[in-house]
């Protein structure tokens, strides 16, 4: 029986018994359905037993209306745009048929209406009836993938890619929670080809640090339910977790590549000089090696090297082990409490860090899973990932040049926390929270590992009140 | 393919549909709308023109409404113009998204001049399209909003008159074949594949050779089709070490040893009209 897929599907062109082939074919989906001349989307059918429309006799119905305003005018139905269809179908509500449809360079839809035609080169579909459609596929569009002379991505192109991608792909289905990373490993060998690095447990490697930073992007974002037979995935990636994922406002890709840019101004530099992952596969460096440069400058390299001790048991998890170094606080008396506005990108729910004087030290992005209010517990513990230098004279070794040669994006009208610094309160000066702010993850410690709650937004004033300190962290 | 299939549009140029041949005289003559009339003026205000609204403005005082949808319906004879401000103005939905601007366009829209609107309705976008191909004759879609049609119009409804796309007809797989020729042919950039570049040699693959019913080795440099569909179903059919051997041999698969289900199927009926051999399915 296969560890490694869900082995329940009819399967015909992959041998099911052989598992290194059968997984050898899953990472290369993006060739298999890249190369086909033409690949045929089966729309409308639920699964394998339906009939492909048009193709059997009597598999389409008439579906035409008709109203009549007087003997010379009236109304008739048509058939809908592709891009409608494909909003309300069964196909773009599941996993596996995400990067199917992305990566086919022609596609033959079939559907209970009429047959659609798409290529790469094509913005609006072709229809059977031979209307001209003007609104491409709307949501269910392709991504913008960069054009470049090489062919090769920065990754803070990529990146852009890759939240679009994910944030479409986490909100299906699957049959098996297993598949989670499987189902979208087509679409991450084009990044990983593009530009560069592998996929770790579905965060790019290259940009490691800021791909942790990935919060609820809907509603809903609850654990990802364990199989038996699975893997089981880290908290600290997304795929631990069932519902939209998204990444930070800033980083979200905009139909405006200049609005993008502009979001450049805001820059953040990485706290964490090195990461290990500790796996089945052994124990190793993250290497962060694309020039990312949200923050225009270079990444820290390792500096580090924890000491590593092979023979040390691990018996408390088979799960993989994040091993880094940073800041750690513990957020004593504070709770978050659900601010009754969303904030960002719609749908994610922002929780004010307050003290018990209802003074809000910082925000976290949450979703509506969870309580109104909660008290943090004394296991849990707030980790430095990045530090956003807000002050343009601001001195010290903190103090990073734009990266566009412009002013950093910083005076009292950006605020796109919807908080205030605690400190605030006994300033006179707006200029007193032009201060860093801070990237920060909630974790909660079991034993000597700990797990991810969630990403927090803090001024550094208000952190530095929890007196942080250096401290080794191990994630599961 | 029957031959009126054949006849049919070609790629890219949409002139003949809907309406059968005695009714595209009509189409042809009324393509263009004149300038001044109240339908073009309707067009103007969804366009957000804001040459026109100044304009409008201006001359707001010599008419009894300062709505501008208002005034093109009490100076309007033509009846695209009456059930489009009509639906604009007595339906709240429209309305909405008439002064959003966002989803409502009037335009060139399917050949002719017409309305369209999108929104958001229970997380789905609910398409509902007026179109006036003509100033003889508008056509909606979005078969839910008909009743609020009728409510709203008074509109009686009937069977559809002459029209030449039937989707209950087989798919005119001339048409398709024809897509697929134009895109081959002209289209440079469907040609590189964007992402198999990557492989350093072609990738060794299963296919369904659809003549001989077979499984046969090949690779991702053969011209294949492949079929994306939703997983699941009662049957459970898989190729495994057991059957391989004898699912090479000549209508092996689709026999009675090994029945498949009607999707695929019919995706291996569809690759072989279309005049391919081989049929990637996962």
């Amino acid at each position: 029986m296969g560890v490694l897929l869900a082995n329940n599907f009819s399967a015909l062109c992959i041998v099911q018994d052989d598992i290194t082939a059968k997984h050898g074919q899953i990472m290369q989906m993006d060739a298999i359905y890249s190369q086909a001349h033409l690949t045929i989307v089966a729309l409308s059918s639920q699964n394998s037993e339906s009939k492909l429309p048009g193709v059997s006799q009597g598999s389409r119905s008439p579906i035409r209306a008709f109203a009549k305003v007087d003997p010379n005018y009236g109304f008739a139905s048509i058939p809908p745009q592709l891009g409608e269809l494909l909003d309300s179908s069964v196909y773009e509500e599941r996993g596996w048929t995400f990067q199917e449809r992305l990566l086919s360079k022609r596609c033959l839809y079939l559907t209970d209406f009429q047959a659609y035609f798409t290529c790469s080169t094509l913005s609006n579909p072709i229809r059977e009836d031979g209307l001209t459609e003007i609104f491409g596929l709307g949501e269910a569009d392709r991504p913008k993938w960069p054009e470049t002379q090489n062919g090769t991505w920065t990754w803070e192109q990529g990146f852009r890619n890759y939240v679009w991608l994910l944030q479409r792909y986490t909100t299906r289905k699957l049959s098996y929670e297993k598949d989670i990373i499987n189902a979208f490993s087509g679409l991450s060998a084009i990044l990983q080809h593009r530009c560069g690095g592998s996929f770790i447990y579905g965060l790019p490697e290259s940009i490691f640090d800021v791909a942790l930073l990935w919060f609820p992007g809907d509603n809903s974002l609850v654990r990802r339910q364990n199989e038996i037979t699975g893997q089981t995935f880290p908290s600290w990636s997304w795929a631990a977790w069932k519902g939209k994922v998204s990444y930070l406002e800033y980083y979200n890709l905009s139909d405006n590549t200049e609005d993008y840019l502009g979001y450049l101004n805001f820059v953040i530099h990485p706290e964490i000089s090195s990461f290990h992952v500790e796996d089945t596969s052994g124990y190793r460096l993250i290497d962060r090696s694309a020039m990312v440069n949200f923050s225009g400058q270079e990444r820290p390299r390792s500096t580090l090297n924890f000491a590593q001790d092979s023979n040390q048991s691990r018996s408390y998890t088979s799960r993989p082990i994040l091993h880094f170094q940073t800041y750690s606080a513990t957020p004593i008396g504070l709770s978050l409490r659900r601010q009754n506005f969303q904030i960002w990108v719609s749908g994610t729910v922002g929780f004010d860090l307050v003290d018990t004087e209802s003074i809000s030290h910082g925000i976290f992005l949450g979703s509506m899973d969870w309580p109104e209010s909660f008290c943090l517990n004394s296991d849990m513990e707030l980790i430095l990932l990045f530090r956003n230098i807000s002050s343009p004279d601001r001195s010290g070794p903190n103090s990073l040049p734009s990266l566009t040669g412009r002013k950093p994006h910083l005076n009292t009208s950006f605020n796109p926390y919807g908080y205030r610094s605690s400190r605030r309160e006994d300033s006179e000066s707006e200029s007193d929270w032009k201060w860093s702010l801070f990237i920060l993850m909630l974790i909660e410690w079991t034993g000597d590992v700990a797990e991810r709650v969630g990403i927090v937004m803090m001024y550094e004033a208000d952190y530095l009140k929890l007196q942080p300190k250096v401290k080794d962290i191990q994630l599961i | 393919m029957s031959s009126d299939q054949a006849s049919k549009g070609s790629l890219g140029h949409p002139e003949k549909f809907l309406l059968n041949s005695s009714q595209d005289e009509q189409l042809e003559e009324e393509a263009v709308l004149p300038d001044h009339n109240p339908c073009s003026e309707l067009v103007r205000i969804a366009d957000n023109d804001q040459q026109y609204l100044s304009e409008y403005e201006n001359r707001s005082s010599h008419f009894s409404s300062r709505e501008p949808v208002i005034d093109v319906l009490s100076r309007t004879s033509c009846a695209i113009c009456v059930i489009t401000s009509s639906l604009i103005l007595r339906h709240p939905r429209f309305r909405d998204a008439w002064k959003s601007q966002e989803h409502l366009r009037i335009g060139n829209w399917l050949n002719g001049y017409g309305v369209y609107l999108r929104e958001h309705f229970l997380g789905r976008l609910q398409p509902f399209h007026l179109s006036m191909l003509s100033q003889k004759r508008a056509y909606c879609e979005g078969l839910g909003h008909l009743p609020d049609l009728k409510q709203h119009m008074n509109l009686s409804f009937s069977e559809p008159p002459h029209v030449s796309f039937d989707n209950s007809r087989q798919l005119d797989i001339g048409m398709a074949q024809r897509w697929l020729q134009v895109c081959i042919m002209s289209h440079q950039g469907c040609h590189g594949n964007s992402q198999g570049e990557r492989l350093s040699k072609p990738l060794d693959l299963l296919f369904i050779d659809v003549e001989e019913k077979r499984l046969v080795r090949g690779s991702s440099s053969d011209i294949y089709l492949a079929l994306s569909y939703v997983s699941g179903g009662t049957q459970k059919l898989q190729t495994s070490n057991d059957n391989f051997g004898s699912l090479q041999r000549r209508g092996a698969i689709g026999g009675s040893d090994f029945r498949l289900p009607q999707l695929f199927a019919d995706a291996m009926s569809l690759v072989k009209s279309l005049g391919f051999r081989y049929l990637w399915i996962e």
